[in-house]
């Protein structure tokens, strides 16, 4: 098929996140919905009609322990027992509060503060960091003290009491009928104590965002989840659009397993952010030059690029090895959080790989752009997804009208004021739409930094714990060629008097170590730059940002 | 143990071996992103025969905290 426009996929429109199951189930209530490998079980595979009736029993026993209408938050590596907790608490009239596990205990204690949250529902696996957070939240907040949690290794024992409880004929959760409009999610913007933001989503917001993006695109084989729960992209794009196609999921638990995964699940897509694609790419031409073979690569793609001008296409073939690394069917890749080069793009197209750039942000639910199947621009965000309005409003910013947008900041209405105008959502992106409709991106407005693996680091929190040093004068904090940099201006009269003369770089080295201790790999700091002056400022003698 | 995890290290990153030492930094010196180190900490878990928790994963910033991990638990 040529790339140019053509009509929008057609999708049954779904009401809520409890209409698109049954619906599965009722359509086929035997496909597997998820897949996933446990240590000395093997393969578990879970069909919709499996999903649903754990969704229902754990929904029930919820509603019979009093926690309907509580905010419970998650917590946890991704796993199918993850998506019973959301899709139960969501379907039931609570509200789901995904957290990121990588966090540390003191911000896992802030964000359940801060979205009032009742009740934590927590992996084995983080445990200790669960319990530590808990204990902080109560000693911090005396009203806390009734706060509930569970493991999910519990949640068998309760979905065969639910299951028990719906034997005996208590269906308040299969008769509740969801308010669509009400906030049923809170989604966390960044993992930043200060900063961090809950933003509330309705079961309208996820919905519209399915429904709209599902139009664009087409999934016609099974996908890997690998992208974090917690992230809106890996819960809603990369699980909740694949039910609504009605396709397998394969659970991938931890990134350690990838590879293994990859070869039992054999994805038809995989919906990645730009650190797997470049990851990907450099495992590919490193094994190629370990055997000697990275030129002839080059040459074959070359040779296989001439090939597909006129017409013959052999890439599945000639590079049966290389696709091997994903699973060996892999025919799409949704690429999404952060801009992907266009070098990538065509490497992987060169292999028999598309890559399609989506655009998206939490507060959009996330889905705003996505490129199509056939209809596609390298180095564009995408199209606009179904029922919703872009604009691009001063400097070019790109702004966002329609279902898909936030109900705003929990609890924080300044801040859902800044970004929230008239309907319009201010993103804070900067871009340009051509005559094709291709949404392109060019910047960025705000000063997160946006690492290539989709996560945003705020530069304020670094900073904040570099000041801490007393040699620390002045300190700027920014990504450059996807790692973070810290820029300081040492003061000058502690250093002289603390530091051995030729060993400056050498103490900042070790306070970044201090500073990186126990923090996710990607929100370390990579690179210390010292300067010999002030750093410019403004009238307000704030530092200037780049 | 510091020689093996070394000489992985070496294999992965393509570095001298001479250049990575206990205080070398994963990110900062041996210019790892965050999915490397999950493949370099397969492949330890391979060299080793050991599970390591992806909760530990972020606690180990510098080789020397990969080695002092394994002298425990090996």
């Amino acid at each position: 098929m040529k790339n140019k426009p053509y009509a929008l996929y057609d999708l049954p429109v779904i009401r809520d996140l409890k209409d698109m199951i049954i619906k599965k189930v009722e359509q086929n209530p035997e496909k597997i919905a998820f897949s996933y490998s446990i240590k000395r079980e093997g393969l578990v595979n879970k069909t919709y009609k499996n999903f649903w009736d754990d969704i229902t029993a754990f929904g029930t026993w919820l509603h019979k322990n009093d926690m309907k209408g509580k905010h419970i938050a998650i917590m946890g590596e991704n796993s199918y027992q993850w998506l019973v907790c959301f899709f139960a608490i969501t379907c039931g009239g609570s509200v789901a509060v995904p957290l990121d596990k990588e966090l540390p205990a003191k911000e896992i204690s802030n964000l359940l503060s801060k979205s009032d949250a009742e009740v934590l529902i927590y992996s084995d696996s983080y445990n200790d960091v669960a319990d530590d957070a808990i204990k902080m939240l109560v000693q911090e907040h005396d009203e806390r003290q009734g706060f509930m949690s569970f493991k999910m290794s519990e949640l068998e024992v309760f979905i065969r009491q639910g299951m028990e409880l719906l034997a005996k004929g208590c269906n308040s959760y299969v008769d509740y009928e969801i308010d669509t409009e009400k906030m049923c999610c809170i989604m966390f913007t960044s993992g930043t104590s200060g900063s961090s933001k809950g933003v509330m989503l309705s079961q309208d917001n996820i919905v519209a965002d399915i429904n709209g993006g599902c139009r664009i695109f087409v999934l016609e084989g099974s996908t890997i989840a690998v992208l974090p729960f917690h992230h809106a992209f890996g819960l809603v794009v990369a699980v909740l659009m694949v039910i609504h196609y009605g396709q397998t999921i394969y659970i991938n638990h931890s990134l350690k397993k990838l590879r293994k995964d990859l070869e039992i699940a054999k994805p038809q897509t995989m919906f990645l952010v730009p650190l797997f694609v470049e990851t990907l790419h450099k495992q590919i031409f490193t094994t190629a030059g370990k055997d000697g073979k990275d030129k002839a690569l080059r040459k074959l793609m070359k040779l296989s690029n001439i090939l597909l001008k006129v017409g013959i296409d052999i890439r599945r073939t000639l590079f049966r090895s290389v696709l091997q690394a994903f699973g060996g069917k892999t025919e799409y890749i949704i690429c999404g959080g952060a801009p992907l080069g266009t070098q990538y793009i065509k490497d992987f197209r060169s292999w028999g790989v598309e890559i399609l750039n989506a655009y998206g942000t939490t507060e959009c639910s996330p889905g705003v752009a996505v490129n199509r199947n056939y209809y596609h621009k390298d180095g564009a965000a995408g199209i606009s997804i179904d029922g919703i309005q872009i604009k691009l409003g001063d400097d070019n910013e790109v702004m966002v009208k329609g279902p898909i947008v936030m109900m705003g900041y929990y609890k924080d209405t300044a801040a859902t004021n800044e970004v929230l105008k008239d309907g319009w959502y201010y993103t804070g992106d900067l871009g340009y739409i051509d005559e094709g409709g291709f949404l392109t991106l060019t910047g960025r407005k705000k000063n997160l930094i946006i690492l290539s693996n989709g996560e945003n680091v705020s530069p304020e929190e670094l900073e904040a714990d570099f000041y801490r040093y007393e040699a620390v004068k002045e300190i700027l904090v920014y990504g450059e060629n996807q790692m973070i940099v810290a820029e300081i201006y040492p003061d000058t009269d502690y250093v002289t008097e603390n530091v051995e003369e030729g060993k400056l770089q050498e103490y900042f080295d070790e306070i970044c170590r201090k500073v990186n201790r126990n923090r996710p790999v990607y929100k370390q700091v990579g690179m210390i730059r010292l300067r010999d002056d002030e750093f410019p400022k403004n009238t307000s003698k704030k530092i200037l940002r780049y | 143990m510091l020689e093996k995890i070394i000489d992985i290290l070496s294999d992965f990153t393509m570095q001298d071996k001479e250049n990575i030492t206990k205080e070398s930094t994963l990110v900062n010196d041996l210019g790892l992103n965050s999915l490397d180190v999950i493949n370099v900490i397969v492949a330890f878990e391979e060299e080793f025969d050991i599970e390591i928790p992806d909760s530990k994963i972020k606690e180990m910033v510098t080789v020397g905290d990969i080695e002092e991990y394994l002298e425990k638990n090996v």
